[in-house]
């Protein structure tokens, strides 16, 4: 009897845990957007240092560098690292998209980086097709509608500010103009959450 | 003539190997592990970026040479309620111009929404993409009457798609998103009053 109503005790815990919102959207981070017929429209791309912020459950965690191609939808490519329940917060690669056909689900990698490493995330577009990947780890593609991009941002995101992302260093921003890869020329901060100090345009850390 | 045959087949199959061998042993052969629908990485929204403002400081933002074409026609009931916009004096970025029945000013939820940004052509590409391509005056025209929206105060008040029209004139691209009480035909009479 006693195991029975700690069982059911327990099974309440968990279902009210469970259903608990999870709300995304505590962001940090920078955009990019140009002169009249820009961004250039063929790629973003950006060195990111691992952290691994310790952080209780229920929460995410997320960096990535991002194309939207419409602030309607809104529609958007993105590749990144990030950990959350799902990854039984072990740091995981994944890349997403939405566009006028649904969402893709963050589809999570098994493979992930390692905390103090750094690697290369890249968005590239040819025609309507998207490749997203880490250099030298995976590579995927989709194909989107809208397909040309309007913005690039690079972010940190997660579902909690006290959230502690020291450590964080996004270097060597760059966009592609048809098959030239340059720094990004500008850049503006987002005014909310997390902030950075700032080095020139193609290179932020905190 | 067996030899050759002989021959061909181990060309074939060394070939099919050495393709195989590429494939499995890639490095950037990394496979998906779990999708997680519940999530949702968005990028930072327009509203987040640029301060709400009118439609008469978003216009003035745009030069002669960059005129811009806004409807003259609105279904009942609809007025312009708020615009945002990324244009400076040294660029010009996306603007979003919001119409309302019910005084709605949140872009994720407005019942007319147009994005304008400047773009070289249509960003739909007719091989992947189903709907509808043609012509409206001088625009050149997409529409899908059941577009995926993310906004999830849009999914509560509305359902999850919305008629999505896209408009092509002068390195100028025009996005239309309408909720669906409006008729496809409110929405392309809509489309008509802007060419004039």
């Amino acid at each position: 009897m006693y195991k029975r109503k700690l069982l059911v005790i327990g099974l309440l815990l968990v279902l009210g845990i469970s259903s608990i919102p999870i709300v995304l959207g505590k962001h940090g981070g920078y955009y990019y957007y140009g002169s009249t017929y820009s961004p250039p429209d063929d790629g973003v791309s950006a060195v990111i240092k691992t952290i691994n912020p310790s952080m209780s459950a229920g929460n995410q965690f997320y960096q990535w560098p991002s194309a939207v191609t419409s602030y309607t939808g809104p529609y958007w490519v993105q590749v990144g690292y990030g950990k959350s329940a799902t990854t039984s917060y072990a740091l995981k690669f994944y890349r997403e998209k939405w566009d006028i056909n649904g969402h893709s689900g963050v589809q999570w990698k098994t493979v992930g980086p390692t905390s103090g490493n750094t690697y290369h995330y890249y968005c590239e577009r040819s025609g309507s097709t998207w490749y997203v990947g880490v250099t030298n780890i995976f590579q995927n593609s989709y194909s989107l509608s809208p397909y040309v991009p309007v913005d690039y941002q690079a972010m940190t995101e997660s579902t909690d500010t006290a959230l502690s992302i020291a450590g964080s260093d996004f270097n060597e921003l760059s966009y592609k103009n048809g098959n030239d890869w340059n720094f990004w020329d500008r850049h503006l901060a987002l005014k909310t959450d997390y902030t950075f100090t700032e080095d020139g345009h193609y290179h932020w850390y905190k | 003539m067996k030899i050759r045959y002989l021959a061909m087949f181990v060309v074939v199959m060394l070939f099919a190997s050495y393709i195989g061998y590429r494939e499995f042993y890639s490095p950037l052969r990394e496979e998906d592990g779990p999708i997680d629908y519940e999530s949702k990485g968005i990028p930072v929204l327009m509203q987040d970026i640029v301060p709400k403002t009118t439609f008469e400081e978003v216009l003035s933002t745009y030069n002669k040479d960059a005129s811009i074409d806004l409807p003259t026609y609105l279904p009942c009931g609809f007025e312009p309620v708020a615009a945002y916009t990324q244009n400076t004096e040294e660029y010009v970025g996306t603007s979003l111009f919001l119409y309302s029945k019910d005084g709605i000013d949140e872009v994720s939820c407005v019942e007319l929404l147009i994005e304008v940004r400047p773009m070289a052509n249509l960003p739909f590409d007719p091989k992947v993409t189903s709907g509808v391509f043609t012509t409206i005056g001088e625009y050149d025209v997409y529409y899908n009457e059941k577009a995926s929206i993310g906004y999830e105060e849009y999914v509560e008040k509305y359902g999850e798609t919305a008629i999505l029209i896209s408009l092509q004139k002068n390195n100028l691209n025009y996005m239309i998103r309408a909720e669906p009480s409006i008729t496809l035909s409110e929405v392309l009479k809509i489309v008509e009053s802007m060419s004039q």
